[in-house]
């Protein structure tokens, strides 16, 4: 741009003029811009040319054509790929060459053909409607007239072989190709393809407008594809089918546009000018309905053709793609079409979620899956051979007849799977070892298997259609009461999300159970190949290291949801779950060397559904097997004795799982690393639980660094984790926090920024920060992990809640008591859309938000919640866990405050007495516990009573140990407080000084208790007679007051006398 | 086509637009950043929506994204009625940044010389063509010397041309008449056309 910042403002000037005057004046104007010089000269006379002219016109002679709302969606979606930092972008000037927009207008003729208007501006050209300005015919034509920089001798030549090929195509379905050929335009060379003008909608819009039922969508689609097979005969593929290439008309006949460029199949000479042409084209912005050879750039044949057919059905059949890529870019996609299995389109239509989805849903379930799932397989010969096959399969279906295609077979998944998780032959290797070991297998008990396999998936099947009638009801009645209120459109969209939740649960349990057919299979198979077995044994047993990756599929299914899946619904999954373990339990001929690693899973999985009474039961019957059938020192057994120690730990068995974790620490003392990290790791985490902090930190940190070296990263991460959540426990927090940030790194490299397991990392942060007292970076984590929940999560989904559950407890901590009261709300509402009702989680929310009601003063609400709170946990971890106890005590305080002072008190002190007489586990529990009687004896007024739990208080730290001078502030606070009741100024004055240099120590946030302080200092000093010092704390008091945003009541009381005495 | 996108109006934010509108308009530090960040996404949200429609292109709706964008959030309690002319303004102008940076990515990938083999048929019917990208930096470039120099001008090629909204709506957010509006339009248009003719 030559123009000065000057220059252009003159012009401005100018304009103004100019459009204010008349003729004469306009010629004075023009002489002024005159004497600038001709550059100034030029940029006046361009500007008032489009000053001048008609308005349409100038907006073509000023700015580029208009930028389509499809182009701006496409650029916003695109910009999510290129950068997340949109302001960055702004200031980033970059300069490139101008280019030249060809226009083209109404009249203009190009070639034989007259434009008519404008039908669509593509990527590399325009598309008009046209007709021939010969006379010839009257014929109206759809001229694409492609951009082409250098068109030379040899893309003309082939210009008009393809024409002669193709206008060859004659089929009703097929718009015809009536002529190609070049023009020359402005001395710009200008090819142009004429082709039949379509006057209809694209399919999908057609499909979707009419809402047409499956049957109607496979008979309108088998047209489609017989056309495309007709092409096919012609040895034509058309290499770009999409919905906006099938146009349906008004008479309700499909028509395929755009088999004008496809690659020729029998012409080797194609591909050098296909490149000529293509080139030029820059690059495509939608894949979607590209075959994965086409992704690869391969060889294209006919399959590539049936593979877009298949997209595209499965697209009309349920609305939506058959990937779920796992971000926005163009790669993703890519990735998605080489790797991932489409979801059943049955399935798909489920987590659509509406009432009539479901009934779809029922339709296509069965051999409508099966055959779109064909025609979408990765490999090119695994698809129907030919369309025509393709639209035989489906006439067959529409005539009720049995279908060619096979539901895809067990190796075939198998294979899949074994490939998506790239550990090579390992699983296959495990296995046949796993079977070489154990029992011989038959023939027979093969076909016995693969029956009761059947018969389960049955089962499952039927169930799962039973789940999906019931939710279907539950959607329709709640639809039928949809009214304009917010609050009702909110409820309709939980329901929403439920049914969806449940319909995938049900692919789930499907999955789970197809998993247990294959192992059993596997199994049987491996039988078969024994000898195989037996040469390879060597080599297999290296790979024996591997062995949970089979396992860990069944699990993944369960337990750790790959992102992007959706959660189970709690029923189903325990359903499921225990169905499961009955059918591993009662098959006899399940070698013991498959069915403990399974039955060794599924008790993690129950203990990680919370069910953790059920798990130990199990997981103890399973360790028990596991050491009389394979020995003590087998690697699955030492697995099965982990589980179980685990299972131990989360239901405070402290003592048997010591004893058992000893034993496997004797039994793996000379073991691989990767073996001994696997006890070593609990051992030490459960050390931690005993108070035993040397061990603890000792054990935990040898695993880790054992790890770092010897083991998959999976394990590493685990055994990090565990090391920091000990060095938590001990007060060694920023060490737990540098820890915590190698295995960030770990993550990363092995999972990328935005995974599921980086999210709970950020909420063992969150809970590392927020018994360090540093409340903000607290919820910074919380609200980290809520955030990569957004990205990968369903939006009810349990670890969401959890992790919502610590952002409220930081909130919470920063006084935000209606934010963390919402936070917690939405929270638990989720957790009992996602949890099993009788999970802990949901018990320790429900205490949370019973005290934040306490603390709101909505009493009634909190003993409601509080009660709800110590059901579910008596349920869960028994009448004697100790998280169970100091709910106990929590409700007994809410009592206190309705009105039913002595029950609240009988609850506390039960609470109180079987907490200080179990083991070692529950001082933790104690303190808080103690304080809640302290807390009621001041509300009395009873400082006797309320200095004997304080000084308990102040024993109990004691001999748990540590620096921890946020809690030594607020004991010395509550014994000053008692002292002061009792009135023992003296001692009660020394008392809260000590407790407020304490307090100031601990955090530098304003709490409660430093309120607290400084009104009992205050009120010492009015008993004593200082009115002087009285009034200055009042002040003093005011203002801790506003920035207190909810003090209880206890302290509203207190602030209140000390006011009063003025 | 995650789950979450579906429910990502559940999700706690840290602070709504409105805050973040009030932040920026008090200067403080990062919150134009912020701003349009938190604007970009919801645009984004907006736009995948309507881009998952692809291959019915003709069903795109007549509502600017920015407009819709707009009723989801005041919907959402996100953003207050009140902040309604900030909004568009800023978010005309997170529009025109990423439709520039749409079409300087593509040029320079195609300079590049990393351009994918692609049917010419499929380039014939995406709506987004090489030389409009090249126009269209040219514009941005010629608009940022205006900008120095009339920016309500710049504010209604913005608007306009960008963020594709009505004539009313950019009346409505600079708080102009449409007589006004439709004038600037011009001028700004001529003196585009000036500079880019030098």
């Amino acid at each position: 741009m030559s123009l000065t910042l000057a220059q252009i403002a003159t012009l401005a000037r100018w304009s103004d003029r100019w459009l204010d005057s008349d003729a004469a004046a306009r010629a004075a104007v023009r002489a002024e811009a005159a004497r600038e010089g001709d550059a100034v000269l030029r940029a006046f006379d361009a500007m008032v040319a489009a000053l001048d002219v008609d308005p349409r016109a100038a907006a073509a002679g000023a700015l580029p054509p208009p930028i389509t709302p499809t182009m701006r969606a496409e650029a916003l979606v695109g910009a999510a790929s290129r950068t997340n930092d949109v302001g960055a972008a702004l200031t980033n000037a970059m300069w490139l060459a101008p280019g030249v927009v060809a226009s083209r207008v109404a009249g203009q003729h190009i070639g034989p053909y007259r434009l008519i208007r404008e039908l669509g501006r593509g990527g590399m050209g325009a598309v008009w409607l046209a007709e021939r300005a010969d006379g010839q015919h009257t014929r109206q034509v759809a001229l694409k007239m492609p951009l082409v920089e250098n068109l030379n001798w040899l893309l003309a030549a082939r210009f008009a072989r393809e024409r002669s090929i193709l206008a060859s195509l004659e089929h009703p379905g097929i718009a015809r190709l009536y002529d190609a050929g070049v023009d020359e335009v402005d001395r710009l060379a200008q090819p142009y393809i004429a082709i039949e003008y379509v006057h209809g909608q694209p399919i999908t819009a057609y499909v979707n407008e009419r809402k047409l039922k499956p049957e109607l969508i496979v008979q309108l689609f088998i047209r489609v594809i017989e056309a495309v097979a007709h092409a096919h005969a012609q040895l034509v593929i058309h290499r770009d089918i999409k919905p906006s290439n099938v146009l349906v008309d008004a008479k309700g006949d499909p028509h395929l546009l755009d088999f004008g460029i496809a690659k020729l199949l029998d012409d080797e000479g194609a591909d050098a000018d296909a490149t000529q042409l293509t080139r030029l084209s820059g690059r495509a912005l939608t894949l979607d309905y590209a075959s994965p050879e086409q992704v690869n750039g391969a060889a294209l044949g006919t399959a590539s053709d049936v593979y877009s057919l298949g997209v595209l059905l499965y697209e009309l059949l349920t609305g939506n793609r058959p990937y779920r890529p796992k971000g926005a870019g163009r790669r993703e996609l890519e990735r998605a079409i080489l790797e991932q299995e489409p979801t059943k389109p049955s399935d798909q239509l489920l987590t659509t979620g509406d009432s009539e989805a479901g009934r779809s849903a029922r339709r296509l379930r069965g051999d409508l899956d099966t055959i779109v799932l064909k025609a979408l397989r990765k490999e090119p010969g695994h698809r129907y051979a030919t369309a025509q096959a393709f639209a035989d399969d489906l006439k067959r279906y529409i005539a009720f007849e049995p279908i060619a295609a096979k539901p895809d077979d067990v190796w075939y998944r198998v294979a899949r799977f074994v490939r998506r998780n790239r550990v090579g032959v390992g699983v296959a290797a495990t296995l046949l070892v796993a079977t070489a070991v154990g029992t011989a297998s038959t023939a027979w008990q093969a076909a016995r298997a693969e029956r009761e396999a059947e018969r389960a998936n049955a089962e499952a099947r039927n169930k799962e259609s039973e789940a999906t009638r019931a939710n279907v009801a539950a959607a329709d009645a709640q639809l039928k009461r949809e009214i304009a209120t917010r609050e009702a459109f909110r409820a309709e969209q939980a329901l929403i999300a439920a049914t969806r939740e449940r319909a995938a649960a049900a692919a789930a349990a499907r999955e789970a159970i197809a998993a247990r057919t294959e192992a059993v299979r596997f199994a049987s198979v491996a039988a078969q190949q024994r000898d195989e077995a037996r040469r390879q044994s060597a080599i297999a047993r290296e790979e024996a290291s591997r062995a949970d990756t089979t396992t860990d599929f069944l699990v993944g299914a369960f337990a750790e949801a790959k992102p992007g899946t959706v959660q189970m619904a709690p029923v189903t999954v325990v359903k499921v779950t225990e169905e499961a373990i009955a059918k591993a339990l009662s098959d006899s001929r399940m070698a013991p060397a498959v069915r403990v690693p399974l039955l060794t899973q599924l008790g993690t999985v129950l203990l990680a559904q919370g069910r953790v009474v059920q798990a130990q039961r199990l997981l103890s019957e399973n360790f028990a097997d596991a050491q009389s059938r394979l020995g003590s020192d087998a690697r699955v057994t030492i697995h099965a004795g982990v589980a179980l120690a685990n299972a131990d730990i989360v239901a405070g068995n402290f003592a048997s799982a010591r004893d058992l974790l000893n034993r496997l620490l004797d039994q793996t003392r000379s073991a691989a690393p990767a073996l001994r990290t696997q006890v070593l790791g609990p051992s030490g985490l459960l050390a931690s639980r005993l108070r035993q902090r040397d061990r603890g930190i000792a054990e935990t940190a040898e695993a880790y660094q054992l790890c770092a070296t010897h083991c998959r990263v999976e394990d590493a991460i685990e055994r990090g984790s565990e090391y920091a959540n000990v060095l938590t426990t001990f007060g060694l927090y920023r060490r737990a926090m540098s820890v915590y940030r190698e295995v960030d790194q770990r993550i990363q490299e092995r999972y990328g920024e935005t995974h599921v397991r980086r999210a709970t990392l950020f909420a063992a942060m969150s809970r590392t920060a927020r018994l360090m007292h540093e409340y903000s970076p607290a919820a910074d984590y919380a609200r980290r992990a809520i955030a990569i929940d957004d990205a990968v999560l369903p939006a009810i989904d349990y670890r969401r809640a959890l992790h919502m559950y610590f952002l409220a407890l930081a909130l919470a901590e920063l006084g935000d008591v209606v934010q963390a009261t919402s936070v917690l709300t939405e929270s638990v509402r989720i957790a009992r859309l996602t949890r099993d009702p009788q999970h802990p989680d949901l018990a320790h929310q429900l205490n949370m938000l019973g005290m934040l009601l306490l603390q709101r003063r909505d009493h009634a609400a909190a003993v409601t919640s509080l009660a709800e709170a110590v059901v579910i946990s008596t349920r869960a971890l028994g009448p004697d866990h100790r998280l169970t106890l100091l709910k106990r005590a929590n409700y007994g305080y809410s009592l206190t405050l309705s009105g039913r002072h002595s029950d609240g008190v009988a609850e506390i002190d039960a609470a109180i007495v079987a907490l200080s007489s179990g083991d070692a586990g529950g001082s933790d529990e104690l303190v808080p516990a103690l304080e809640r009687r302290a807390w009621v004896a001041v509300d009395h007024r009873d400082g006797a009573a309320a200095l004997a739990a304080y000084e308990r208080i102040a024993s109990v730290l004691r001999e748990l140990g540590g620096e921890r001078p946020y809690w030594r502030g607020r004991v010395e606070l509550g014994i000053g407080w008692s002292n002061f009741l009792l009135r023992r100024l003296d001692q009660a004055e020394q008392w809260i000084a000590a407790a407020q240099l304490a307090l100031s120590s601990a955090t530098l946030q304003q709490t409660e208790a430093t309120l607290q302080a400084t009104v009992l200092a205050g009120l010492i000093a009015m008993t004593k007679g200082d009115a002087q010092l009285a009034q200055q704390q009042l002040q003093l008091a005011k203002m801790q007051r506003d920035r207190v945003m909810w003090p209880s009541e206890r302290t509203d009381a207190l602030l209140e006398t000390l006011s009063a005495g003025r | 086509m995650s789950e979450a996108d579906n429910g990502a109006t559940r999700h706690v934010r840290s602070e709504s637009v409105t805050e973040v509108i009030a932040a920026a308009g008090s200067n403080v530090p990062g919150a134009v950043n912020r701003l349009f960040d938190l604007l970009y996404r919801d645009l984004y949200r907006v736009a995948r929506n309507r881009v998952r429609q692809d291959g019915r292109e003709m069903d795109l709706s007549a509502t600017s994204l920015v407009h819709e964008a707009y009723e989801r959030l005041v919907q959402l309690n996100e953003l207050k009625v009140s902040d309604r002319q900030q909004f568009f303004t800023y978010a005309a102008t997170v529009m025109r940044s990423v439709v520039v940076d749409l079409a300087r990515s593509r040029l320079a990938e195609r300079r590049g010389g990393g351009a994918q083999a692609v049917p010419l048929d499929t380039v014939l019917s995406n709506m987004v063509a090489t030389p409009l990208d090249e126009s269209v930096v040219r514009l941005n470039d010629a608009l940022s010397h205006l900008e120095a120099v009339e920016p309500r001008l710049a504010r209604v090629v913005e608007m306009r041309y960008f963020a594709g909204m009505t004539q009313e709506e950019t009346a409505e957010t600079l708080g102009l008449t449409v007589r006004t509006v439709t004038r600037d339009w011009t001028k700004a248009k001529s003196l585009l056309a000036a500079i880019l003719s030098t």
